[in-house]
């Protein structure tokens, strides 16, 4: 038998790998990757799938309902709704992605030093974070904004800045709790580093709260990006998000009701998506879910 | 006497909190001989863990505070290293195993990715196949069947016993001189713990090592320890090998413990206790602290008892032959 093969095979087996091949047997989890895998290629590729130009009108034509040519329809400046959704897939997805990279890498590091190393430490770093915590939000992208100029990165930098914070606080309160476990202890007594031991020993139990709360923050950090750009603060006309064109289609909503029905069904496809993929990371990476 | 591996003395480990300062260890020495085991014996909360979290220096100070005393080991003085220089010696030369395997096992880490961690922070140089292949073995030795498949299981795939071999076997990956098991078999059920304090046994004959077991169970210290060390209120009472303090027991307290065995022999007979609660660490009695609960107690107790030295091995801290 080739044991030497199967032994190596083993060995470099991590909680990481084990956890992709429990993902694979869930196929809610799986059937959300791939959608959303398509939704993000769909964004990606969209200057490609579509004759119509985002911004260009045309108001011999105006509002329309969905046919052949137009697939979702036409807004009331004639601009074809299928390709504004494809371009505003691909802000929101983008905003959502970024923002919240952002505020799951400031915050778990944040949160986890914080918490583990406690004491003054924590004590300075926690009240830092109230500070933060105080500053009205959107006061505080206005002033990004006046300062920076309009930019849509900077949204991203700010929306992230924001989202960490709560972030911070779960980690931190789950590594309070963690470290004081006997496995730590017992850890540290077997010599191993600190950083190993918040990066290996720690962390991987608080993947499910931060897995959680991630999949809150993406549907959150969509809408926060639609309510800033309704405010004037975000994307502009004529780039489309799936923020604005909701905002545009609650306006026509007895009129031309196609405005707001297709951007919402994509919205809500995603977020779906997203909670199931959410859901099923979590199981994944707990060792004692059923599995086997 | 051989000559000790790890000697401690006067240590004084205080912790200061709001209700003031807990004494929690409080002038305790001793000395571990190479190849040999010291038993410390005594109730909950006598300052038995703190002693041994205090000479891995593995307390969160504050609030602890170590306040005095040595721990010589190897030419090196543990209490002044800085924490970098004991992390290199925790685990590599002094491992130590806890009480709950239920819990000192990391739920989200393979047996293989602790077994092979306990190796490779100390020596980076160590390849991960060689790493795997120690870890195999030391499974083997501490009495894991089919380790290959075992290792690459979670710790909640094996029942209390096995874990608590697999600590062992994490211990045992660097080859330490000095194991320190603070009560190893308290949460199992007795024929594992049997087995357990069996697998302990033979290591320390194979491998020479030197242990300092922490417990409660006097039929544990018979069983295993060369020397006894007994604790009470932070301080040491008696000292010496177990013929001694199991025949010829001198201070009270340890009387009172052995007596407090039950017996086989005298069925019926109504279980010897020692009367009132161990003393608020916090407030603890001037002079012997045991004296509030002695059978024996005198007006001199309420002044610090001496040390007596029965034997070159046996010593007690009592004022019984104090002359009045």
């Amino acid at each position: 038998m080739n044991n030497n093969e199967a032994l190596a095979n083993e060995m470099g087996r991590s909680l990481w790998q084990d956890a992709l091949q429990r993902i694979r047997k869930n196929k809610v989890a799986m059937a959300s990757f791939w959608y959303l895998l398509f939704q993000g290629t769909v964004a990606i590729l969209a200057p490609f799938l579509t004759r119509f130009g985002y911004e260009t009108t045309d108001l011999l034509l105006g509002a329309t309902a969905p046919d052949w040519v137009h697939l979702f329809g036409t807004d009331d400046l004639g601009r074809d709704m299928f390709t504004r959704v494809l371009y505003g897939a691909r802000v929101s997805l983008m905003v959502g992605i970024l923002a919240t990279l952002v505020s799951v890498g400031i915050g778990v590091t944040y949160g986890a030093v914080s918490g583990y190393t406690g004491g003054r430490v924590d004590a300075l770093m926690m009240r830092g974070l109230e500070i933060l915590y105080a500053m009205p939000f959107t006061f505080f992208v206005i002033i990004l904004m006046v300062l920076f100029g309009r930019n849509i990165y900077l949204m991203f930098i700010a929306l992230g800045a924001v989202q960490w914070l709560t972030m911070a606080r779960i980690v931190r309160g789950q590594v309070v709790s963690l470290k004081t476990m006997e496995y730590v202890t017992a850890a540290r007594a077997m010599g191993v580093r600190n950083h190993a031991i918040i990066f290996r020993h720690i962390l991987p139990n608080v993947i499910s709260p931060v897995i959680i709360y991630t999949t809150l923050t993406i549907p959150g950090v969509i809408l926060e990006e639609a309510f800033l750009s309704f405010l004037g603060l975000g994307v502009q006309e004529p780039m489309s998000s799936w923020g604005t064109l909701i905002a545009d289609g609650v306006t026509a909503l007895e009129t031309y009701p196609w405005m707001i029905v297709y951007p919402c069904i994509t919205l809500m496809l995603t977020l779906v998506a997203l909670n199931f993929l959410g859901d099923g990371l979590r199981e994944a990476l707990d060792p004692k879910s059923n599995w086997e | 006497m051989i000559e000790p591996i790890l000697t401690v003395d006067n240590l004084k480990t205080y912790f200061y909190t709001r209700s003031g300062i807990i004494k929690a260890v409080d002038g305790l020495s001793f000395s571990v001989a190479k190849g040999k085991t010291l038993s410390i014996v005594g109730e909950s909360g006598s300052g038995k863990s703190v002693a041994m979290m205090s000479i891995m220096g593995l307390l969160p100070q504050p609030p602890a505070k170590i306040e005095g005393g040595s721990v010589q080991f190897q030419g090196q003085d543990l209490l002044k290293l800085t924490q970098t220089e004991l992390r290199t010696l925790r685990g590599r030369k002094i491992g130590m195993i806890f009480q709950d395997p239920m819990t000192s096992l990391n739920p989200y880490l393979k047996i293989s990715t602790q077994l092979m961690e306990a190796l490779t922070e100390h020596d980076r140089s160590v390849s991960k196949q060689t790493a795997y292949e120690r870890a195999l073995w030391t499974l083997e030795q501490v009495g894991i069947s089919d380790p290959i498949q075992r290792i690459n299981q979670y710790p909640h795939q094996f029942s209390g016993g096995m874990r608590q071999r697999v600590m062992i076997a994490m211990t045992l990956m660097t080859d330490p001189e000095v194991i320190i098991a603070d009560e190893p078999t308290t949460a199992l059920d007795v024929t594992i713990q049997a087995q357990i304090l069996d697998i302990l046994r033979n290591l320390q004959v194979k491998r020479g090592l030197s242990m300092i077991l922490i417990t409660h169970d006097l039929g544990i210290v018979a069983g295993m320890s060369d020397e006894v060390l007994v604790m009470y209120a932070g301080r040491p009472v008696e000292q010496g090998t177990v013929e001694e303090l199991f025949y010829h027991p001198h201070h009270p307290y340890t009387q009172a413990l052995l007596r407090s065995i039950p017996s086989v022999m005298h069925e019926n007979q109504e279980l010897y206790s020692i009367k009132g609660l161990p003393p608020d660490p916090a407030n603890l009695p001037p002079g012997c602290p045991f004296a509030p609960r002695c059978e024996r107690v005198m007006p001199i107790c309420s002044q610090i008892p001496p040390v007596r030295t029965l034997s070159p091995t046996h010593t007690s801290v009592c004022h019984l032959e104090t002359p009045s």
